[in-house]
């Protein structure tokens, strides 16, 4: 049973006096098997967020089934929510509130201990600001609370968006630490980002999203491989006669700086054809792409989103 | 559901708005208490006494005709009217006397009612603000999303979002009336009487004060509702004032007859016991015209808010869980 199945979500907003629409999301599909920390990468507007408030029943689908942690959503939501937290853009508080009131709330709408409050902030570092008020909290702070108000239910699966939002190095470095915690005690959690980087190096699964659709999911090495299995990068003292022996034996050749990129091989099949013909590799490997290129050649082709 | 109400319960407690107001509210009613112990009396024979001095006075000034006045009255008169035709027969001492004195005395049966329609007043003014801007708030701040996903069934949030500030204001208007009551008969017994008090005075105030605590939750519950489908404080308050000023006020003069449907008629009515109203007359006979009227009874009033609040609360319902939580994000 996958923690999040999302398949063939639909959602066109309409709003405003004139009722203008605009599709959000147009036939999504994503599965997050129980334990991952999956990636949910996307460009701005692409329907990320709106895909994690659907999964929360905040905004309800034109189509398409959902369910969490295997009940179906909307409809059995209440089972499953404590055990779900969930921060959904910039995480909101009462600002004339402390944190730990605003906490409180809602830790006594799910019956929670208050210590789970403390304990909370203890682990978004935030303990010693609790009682201020929010008004006076950083965007960084506000961010904290956030995770911290997620995780005080002990979740099983937890649906962040953009966690790293606002928060300093040491934050990103103390968020990443958490989920690698969280995920080693098998916690399930799907986050939204646009820190590809970061993602590269939380998740263990990824699903790219562009125009409210999913255009590549797999685990990270698989969505990389996918792009780059057959690219080499070599450096030889004389590429014009390396040129002409690949393309010869089938292979796309491209110049980049002082490195030729090869297409459509993998490493030892270049090394052996140079190698017949003499011809010996200064340096040779695979070309490690990162998520970076995969997510722009996927998403580029068309940012704009046409109207439904 | 319970800990649904009392998270509510808490949060609504906690504002400063609300312990603002009810600090505010319990000065008001101190100062007006004291006013009122002050202003009693009951030196009854200087009261009278000054009353007798008073209209001994304005009697002596009224029996004087003005000089002028009855020499015009003279100039006009007929052949062989009486010789007294033309004096002037002003009040008497004790005729004046009559209307000037008055006791002194702060008296419980007299003021206890009037206490307890004025704090009921306050009380249902407070809670339809309170009640707005409990609501309004929670938009305004946009954490109406992150609460439910604590708790997504929409109908529950809403049913604990309206129960919890009808209950503590209904609580804070028994405080009050209450107070007020014990305020009231402590100046009646201190500085005035409380000697006309019957049991049939005592009966009817406490019915009176109980059709106003519905009174209480019947105007919070409504802030709560037009505040739950605006989606905002200020844009209730000012469509509820809007309403009763433009539409209550204007219509009043246009169409008298539709009095019986507005709101401060009927609330009058739950409060009163009873409230005649007074149509136009439509004629009648010689100098004499027929006033008509007919009398609002609390029962009415009661059913007619009650249903105005359940369609309110019926819209808010009808919003909250059709429209999208899409606000309260950074977007
Ligand atoms: N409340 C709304 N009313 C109308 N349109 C909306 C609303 N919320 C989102 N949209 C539109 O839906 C599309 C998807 O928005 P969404 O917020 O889900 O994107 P996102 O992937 O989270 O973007 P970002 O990376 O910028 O956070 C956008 O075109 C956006 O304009
Ligand atoms: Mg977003």
């Amino acid at each position: 049973m996958a923690a999040v199945e999302v398949a063939g979500l639909r959602k066109v907003y309409r709003g405003g006096l004139r009722r203008r629409e605009r599709r959000a999301l147009d036939g999504l599909d994503l599965v997050v098997a129980p334990g991952e920390v999956h990636g949910f990468l996307g460009p701005n507007g692409s329907g990320k967020t709106t895909t994690l408030r659907i999964l929360l029943g905040l905004v309800r689908p034109d189509a398409g089934e959902v369910r969490l942690l295997g009940r179906p959503v909307p409809a059995e939501l209440a089972g499953a929510v404590p055990e779900i937290g969930s921060v959904v853009e910039a995480p909101r508080f009462f600002p004339s509130f402390s944190g730990r009131r605003n906490l409180d709330l809602l830790a006594r709408v799910a019956g929670l201990e208050p210590a789970r409050v403390d304990e909370a902030l203890e682990i978004v570092g935030l303990a010693d600001r609790a009682r201020d008020r929010v008004k006076g909290y950083s965007l960084g702070m506000r961010q904290r609370l956030g995770i911290a108000q997620a995780l005080m239910k002990r979740p099983r699966l937890l649906l962040l968006d953009e966690p790293t939002n606002g928060l300093d190095p040491a934050g990103i470095r103390e968020v990443r630490r958490l989920m690698a915690h969280l995920a080693s005690t098998g916690v399930t959690v799907l986050l939204s980002s646009h820190m590809l980087s970061e993602v590269q190096q939380i998740c263990t699964s990824v699903t790219i999203v562009a125009q409210g659709r999913a255009v590549r999911t797999g685990t990270v090495d698989a969505v990389l491989a996918g792009d780059t299995a057959a690219r080499v990068r070599l450096r030889v003292a004389d590429p014009a006669a390396a040129t002409a022996v690949l393309t010869e034996g089938g292979l796309t050749v491209a110049h980049q700086d002082d490195w030729l990129m090869v297409s459509g091989a993998v490493p030892s099949e270049v090394n052996r054809l140079l190698g017949e013909r003499g011809i010996w590799a200064d340096e040779l490997g695979p070309d490690h792409a990162d998520l970076e290129d995969v997510f722009l050649s996927l998403t580029q082709a068309s940012q704009e989103i046409p109207p439904a | 559901m319970i800990r649904l109400f009392g998270a509510e319960v808490r949060r609504l407690t906690a504002r400063r708005m609300f312990r603002y107001l009810l600090l505010v509210g319990l000065a008001v009613l101190v100062f007006l208490g004291v006013l009122q112990a002050i202003h009693s009396s009951r030196d009854i024979p200087a009261a009278q006494a000054r009353a007798r001095r008073q209209a001994q006075a304005d009697a002596a000034r009224f029996s004087v005709a003005p000089p002028e006045a009855v020499a015009r009255c003279k100039t006009g008169l007929p052949a062989g009217a009486p010789p007294d035709a033309c004096t002037f027969h002003g009040p008497t001492a004790d005729e004046l006397y009559q209307q000037i004195y008055q006791d002194q005395r702060y008296s419980f049966a007299q003021h206890a009612p009037n206490v307890v329609v004025g704090l009921v007043v306050a009380v249902s003014l407070l809670g339809f603000v309170i009640g707005t801007s409990f609501i309004g708030a929670e938009w305004a701040s946009g954490t109406m999303a992150s609460l439910l996903t604590w708790e997504p069934r929409r109908i529950r949030v809403l049913l604990a979002k309206l129960a919890a500030p009808i209950v503590v204001l209904v609580v804070v208007g028994a405080v009050a009336v209450a107070l007020g009551l014990a305020g009231s008969w402590l100046i009646a017994a201190i500085r005035g009487t409380t000697a006309d008090t019957t049991s049939h005075a005592v009966n009817l105030m406490i019915a009176r004060g109980a059709r106003g605590l519905l009174l209480i939750g019947l105007l919070t519950g409504a802030g709560c509702a037009i505040a739950g489908f605006t989606r905002h404080t200020v844009a209730a308050v000012v469509a509820t004032v809007a309403y009763l000023v433009i539409v209550e006020n204007i219509l009043r003069h246009l169409e008298p007859g539709w009095e019986r449907w507005f709101l401060t008629s009927n609330a009058a009515a739950v409060l009163t016991g009873k409230f005649r109203l007074f149509l136009p007359p439509t004629g009648g006979f010689g100098s004499a015209t027929l006033q008509r009227s007919f009398v609002l009874h609390a029962s009415r009033g009661l059913i007619y808010l009650t249903a105005l609040l359940a369609a309110l609360v019926g819209i808010w319902a009808f919003t909250f869980t059709q429209r999208d939580i899409d606000e309260g994000g950074g977007r």
